[in-house]
């Protein structure tokens, strides 16, 4: 036992060893750089706390935050109702994996982007849009799979008991599928804002895409840095005390770790 | 009971003809539904099937811009290469170096894991500029962590018993390491690379498009300014074909042949 702790002891140790020299390098680094090729850790922590007070970046963060949301409960939604649909016919089933997929995980995500603009114009809901289209294939993927994985057992004896069809879907069928759908949420949820964000440098006149685009424009390094950083934090919270809990919950439920 | 018997042998060869006629016809009807439409829309919006086929072909013949595919073709494979020789250093130190275990599960990998792709690109342009370094550092910071965390769980389910009797049948480590480790993280290995050149790909055409100087990304820039849609249309389709049909030919009839070896993994 006392082995254990030891040991652990030492792994902690080592990794906040590690974190404090790479901050102290970070540092001495950039103490002979300009401060727009690397800023010193300061630099950035102060524009990371300036998230916290300044209106506007506070602004801009709980766009970005709204339309992630928006984007991954209603590519949930699709993806949930195609999955349904797609039940009872393995004709649809084939169409839905292997056009729609194929063709969802193709897809380049700034086409989405650039598609989006020009069709729509630079407006919100083309965020949104763009951001669907981007996650959807993740959600499709956990969804199709959650409902391929229900034992046809129960779904039998959920039928003897209840002629409901809405009470069997959502005393059976949901809880069984929701292992998969709280993994595919907590996918999409990163994918979204590490990769989707890309439809707010085309799509959008605020949000942290559009602060990073213009940071980006004046070489305000510090700002690039804060906001890659202010989106670490917030995928990092969202995802410890929100999914995380809801994924071992779900998976509790099922009896399997 | 007789009676059904005969029709249900009929049905059964002749369902899988039924579901690919489906798809081929659902093709169809996409593409259909694309002339219709992009008759009754201006053309920079929605350009007809034609146009860009010819646009295509034009893609094609011409040795300039098949050098721009081959250009993000190379961007995106050795983004592939790198990550996955880092994400295969850091997975392999957290197994075999307990003590580099909690830094790199639940420091270096949640945190590459979190971090922007548009992020690394921003910086990678601040640090080297507008050109292939750029490209290929945001694509690779990208992929370490989904190699990384994929060899990771091809480490953490070997099987003990079996190193444990390879212990016993040789000495030397590097040997068991070749013989016993490497067949038994295969699969695995190929999730890390199947996962990452899917991702490679989303990001490739955004990196190069904003901090590239080639490739078919910045093309697509080009394009985007002078609202040629066809050109979009075109790279859309040739990325959308060429990585559908790597899927199609190359990844699934591994990961089948993969599966009938190792069984279900």
């Amino acid at each position: 036992m006392s082995e254990r702790i030891r040991n652990l002891s030492a792994q902690h140790g080592l990794a906040e060893g590690v974190m404090v020299l790479a901050i102290i390098g970070w540092w001495l680094t950039a103490r002979g750089l300009p401060s727009f090729v690397l800023p010193s850790p300061l630099e950035v922590g102060n524009t990371v706390a300036r998230f916290l007070l300044d209106p506007t970046l506070l602004y801009h963060l709980a766009v970005s935050f709204g339309r992630v949301l928006a984007a991954v409960s209603l590519a949930m939604v699709i993806a949930v109702l195609l999955a349904l649909v797609s039940r009872g016919s393995p004709t649809l089933l084939a169409v839905l994996e292997q056009r729609l997929l194929l063709v969802l995980n193709s897809f380049p995500s700034v086409g989405w982007a650039i598609l989006g603009v020009i069709w729509f114009g630079v407006s919100n809901p083309t965020v949104i849009f763009i951001e669907v289209l981007i996650i959807l294939p993740f959600c499709l993927t956990n969804a199709l799979e959650g409902f391929r994985n229900i034992d046809v057992e129960l779904e039998e004896m959920g039928r003897s008991f209840s002629r409901n069809r809405w009470r069997r879907f959502t005393r059976l069928t949901l809880p069984l599928v929701m292992p998969f759908l709280a993994a595919g949420l907590r996918i999409s949820f990163g994918i979204c804002w590490k990769i989707a964000l890309v439809a707010e440098l085309f799509g959008a006149q605020s949000g942290l895409g559009y602060l990073l685009l213009q940071a980006q424009a004046n070489a305000d390094a510090a700002m690039v840095f804060a906001c890659c950083f202010v989106i670490v934090i917030v995928v990092f919270v969202i995802d410890g005390f929100a999914l995380a809990p809801l994924a071992r919950a779900y998976s509790r439920n099922r009896g399997i770790a | 009971m007789t009676d059904a018997a005969p029709g249900v042998l009929r049905l059964a060869p002749s369902r899988p003809a039924a579901r690919s006629f489906a798809l081929h016809a659902v093709t169809l009807a996409a593409l259909l539904a694309w002339w219709v439409y992009s008759l009754f829309v201006p053309a920079y919006q929605i350009p007809g099937p034609v146009v860009v086929a010819r646009r295509m072909l034009a893609f094609v013949t011409d040795p300039l811009l098949s050098l721009q595919l081959a250009i993000s073709l190379t961007h995106a494979v050795s983004a592939i290469v790198l990550a996955f020789l880092v994400g295969a250093v850091l997975a392999f130190c957290a197994h075999f170096l307990p003590v580099t275990r909690l830094l790199i599960d639940s420091r270096i990998t949640p945190f590459l894991n979190a971090f922007s792709a548009i992020g690394w690109l921003f910086l990678g342009i601040l640090w080297f500029g507008l050109d292939d370094t750029t490209v290929v550092f945001a694509i690779t910071m990208i992929l370490i962590p989904f190699s990384a965390i994929n060899l990771r769980a091809g480490l953490n389910e070997l099987d003990g018993e079996l190193i444990e009797l390879g212990r016993s049948l040789t000495r030397t480590p590097l040997r068991r390491f070749v013989k016993l480790i490497v067949p038994m993280m295969v699969p695995y290995v190929f999730a890390a690379l199947r996962t990452s050149f899917g991702v490679a790909w989303k990001v490739t055409l955004t990196a190069e498009l904003f901090g590239g100087n080639a490739g078919v990304g910045y093309i697509l820039n080009v394009a985007r300014q002078e609202f040629d849609t066809e050109t979009i249309f075109a790279v859309i389709l040739f990325i959308l074909l060429f990585v559908a049909l790597m899927d199609v030919f190359v990844f699934r009839p591994l990961q089948r042949r993969l599966d009938r070896r190792y069984g279900l993994v």
